[in-house]
């Protein structure tokens, strides 16, 4: 596939989920209030005119990659990542969203961190026992001696085992 | 004259200095971490300032934005590895240098062009802001929508990529900011029934999410041997690791023209330092005695953009305290840092309160004195630190960053949205759509929308749009400078094009 179709498909994709924010999200979301009856403007104005000014922006890129040959447009597609490793960073952020979603609120901060970080080390390609192990733990260590000792700040604990202190 | 007194005060307790000094240490051993650029450094550690009284947490921000300018050098040269693009332009020269044995000298160099150039546009900013922000004292709600629009455009127009996805990711900023409470009306908006975001999206989920957490994430990407360290020998002369008074002397009249470059740069919303530093460097390899040197570890050439793209942080202040308007990242991320202690800077400061604002003045100028001072002790340890491996780094960093977005508020929905924001700010990144307009639209979003809703307001009581303008004379002014302000940016955005395409023929043509 040419790189012009890949960035006419992408900004197809985003003017459809564009469409999708405006005629159903922004109704469903946002009540009309008072304000559009004249006083001022209804609180849906600005979400509409700035999804309308999305979908204008977006069809002017539309345009533009569809009529205007040779223009010094610069690829939708970052290229200099494309010899990269994307899906490692899509490992990854799964594993934060999951310890985000989950695994602090059961296994609390300090253990669901130290299992956090355990797992990012090992995928990054990092294998020797003591920085895999031992690092994540002094890096706990210093965010619980920051936040506890000196913010008096609790971070979640266990949900699981709540008898676990931290 | 009783508000200056009473701000340099403030800003000479010894809280202050004690936060002052903090920032900078904090800031220099952060930003030379290799892949921790100055706005990801700063973007962890603001969640920490509001635990800390104002004038502690205040001036440990703006040092600490100084020392992680600094510090986001070190890497830059030693490793080559330019945290922000702005520092590509110190590579060039830097790391020649330094791949030679002379990164002491090198180092050296970039901590005096930045503090010179920092001290520069502070002292512009100084003088600059007062006289703007008694002009803005004057404007109502139509005056700062249109100032909004035009901070908004140019910031589009000057967007290194292409403006219809600069217009994009504003827009996008914009909605994200209309998530919470309506401000005039009370109506829930987008919130679909979540009381966590009946507030608005939290400003620091949003900032260490678009700016630390999707950087980690588009690193990763890094092949596996790049994410080891890389190291580099360092010369055990003295000569090689020192910067003579001739060398400082010679180096004075560069100084000076790339400190003014970034002030002008830095002083308009949207150009940045990267255009800053350059246009500095092109400029002094242009009036160099020898622009053979250049890109081979020219002293002039490491001075110039480091002393340009540190006059931008400065001078990037004047918009923000004068109305309110942060032009940059470094502003907004300034701006945070202020909003969650409790001030909003803008006009209305300078005239009920001043003396924050001169305590905030002073206290950017001892912490220029105090990140010279310290960047000289720091240059030797500093070798040390850059070789962290990227593979232990970045876990932690995730981590580290974690505990910042839970602490604000209590909540494990704002670091749950900070890796959301982080996911978008990586998707937006490899698609080219650039995430510091996305941030500058959601801080700029409340202001736009209240001083427009209230500006139809006024409209409706007076005789129709032609008789409001022609009652508010600082309207029309306001309108005629806005209208030559943007033939400027227009013909700027016309010259960068040439420049860009008169680039892409020389390189094709080597």
């Amino acid at each position: 596939m040419s790189v012009k179709s890949r960035e006419i498909i992408i900004i197809a994709v985003l003017l459809l989920a564009t469409a999708v924010f405006g005629f159903v999200l922004i109704p469903v979301g946002v009540g009309e209030g008072f304000g559009s009856s004249g006083a001022g403007l209804s609180p849906r104005f600005m979400p509409e005119l700035a999804t309308l000014g999305i979908a204008l922006a977006l069809m002017f890129g539309l345009l533009r990659h569809v009529f205007v040959t040779g223009s010094n447009e610069v690829p939708c597609v970052a290229s200099d990542h494309e010899g990269g490793h994307p899906l490692r960073a899509v490992i990854v952020i799964s594993i934060c969203l999951f310890f985000a979603l989950i695994g602090f609120n059961l296994a609390g901060f300090y253990l669901g961190g130290i299992a956090m970080a355990v797992s990012l080390t090992m995928l990054l390609g990092e294998r020797r026992f003591v920085k895999v192990v031992l690092f994540p733990i002094l890096v706990l260590v210093a965010i619980y001696l920051v936040f506890e000792f000196g913010f008096q700040i609790r971070l979640p604990k266990s949900g699981l085992i709540p008898s676990i202190p931290v | 004259m009783e508000a200056i007194l009473e701000g340099i005060t403030l800003s000479l307790s010894v809280n202050a200095l004690f936060g002052i000094g903090i920032g900078v240490v904090l800031g220099q051993v952060l930003g030379s971490i290799p892949g921790l650029t100055a706005a990801m450094a700063v973007a962890l550690l603001i969640p920490f300032s509001f635990y800390f009284d104002p004038w502690v947490g205040i001036p440990m921000m703006l040092a600490m934005f100084k020392g992680s300018l600094f510090g986001s050098s070190i890497p830059a040269i030693l490793l080559r590895t330019p945290g922000t693009p702005a520092a590509a332009a110190t590579v060039i020269d830097g790391y020649p240098l330094a791949k030679a044995g002379k990164g002491g000298k090198a180092l050296r160099t970039v901590l005096y062009a930045s503090v010179f150039g920092d001290a520069f546009s502070d002292v512009c900013l100084i003088i600059g802001s007062g006289a703007l922000a008694a002009v803005a004292i004057r404007f109502g709600p139509s005056e700062y929508a249109i100032l909004v629009l035009f901070a908004l455009m140019s910031l589009v127009s000057l967007n290194r990529g292409t403006s219809w996805r600069g217009v994009v990711a504003i827009l996008v900023g914009v909605l994200i900011g209309c998530i919470g409470l309506d401000p005039i009306s009370g109506t829930a908006r987008l919130t679909f029934g979540n009381a966590e975001l009946f507030d608005g999206v939290g400003l620091i989920p949003m900032l260490i999410g678009f700016l630390a957490i999707s950087e980690v994430f588009t690193q990763l990407e890094q092949p596996p041997e790049q994410l080891r360290q890389r190291a580099i020998e360092f010369s055990k002369r003295p000569e090689d690791n020192q910067l003579s008074r001739q060398e400082k002397r010679e180096l004075l009249p560069t100084l000076l023209r790339s400190s003014m470059i970034g002030t002008v740069t830095g002083a308009l919303p949207g150009l940045g330092s990267t255009v800053a530093a350059f246009i500095a460097y092109n400029e002094a390899r242009r009036t160099a005695k020898n622009p053979e040197e250049f890109g081979k570890g020219s002293l002039h050439g490491i001075a110039a953009p480091e002393a340009a793209n540190n006059a931008v942080s400065g001078a990037n202040l004047i918009p923000l305290l004068a109305f309110g308007i942060p032009g940059d990242v470094a502003a907004a991320l300034i701006l945070g840092a202020l909003m969650i202690q409790g001030i909003t800077p803008g006009p209305l400061v300078f005239r009920d309160n001043p003396a924050p604002i001169y305590a905030i003045f002073s206290a950017m100028l001892m912490a220029n004195a105090v990140n010279y001072l310290v960047g000289i002790a720091y240059i030797p340890l500093a070798k040390k630190l850059v070789s962290v491996s990227k593979r232990l780094l970045f876990p932690a960093v995730l981590v580290f960053a974690s505990a910042g977005a839970y602490a604000m508020r209590g909540s494990l929905f704002d670091v749950q949205m900070m890796f959301v924001f982080g996911l978008i700010g990586w998707l937006m990144s490899k698609l080219r759509f650039p995430t510091v307009l996305l941030l500058i639209g959601f801080i700029l979003a409340p202001i736009l929308e209240r001083s427009a809703r209230q500006t139809l307001i006024l409209v409706d009581s007076s005789d129709g749009w032609i008789a409001f303008v022609q009652s508010r004379p600082v309207l029309m002014i306001l309108l005629g400078v806005l209208g030559f302000l943007s033939v400027l940016v227009i013909r700027q955005r016309i010259s960068m094009r040439r420049y860009a395409a008169r680039d892409d023929e020389a390189a094709d043509a080597s």
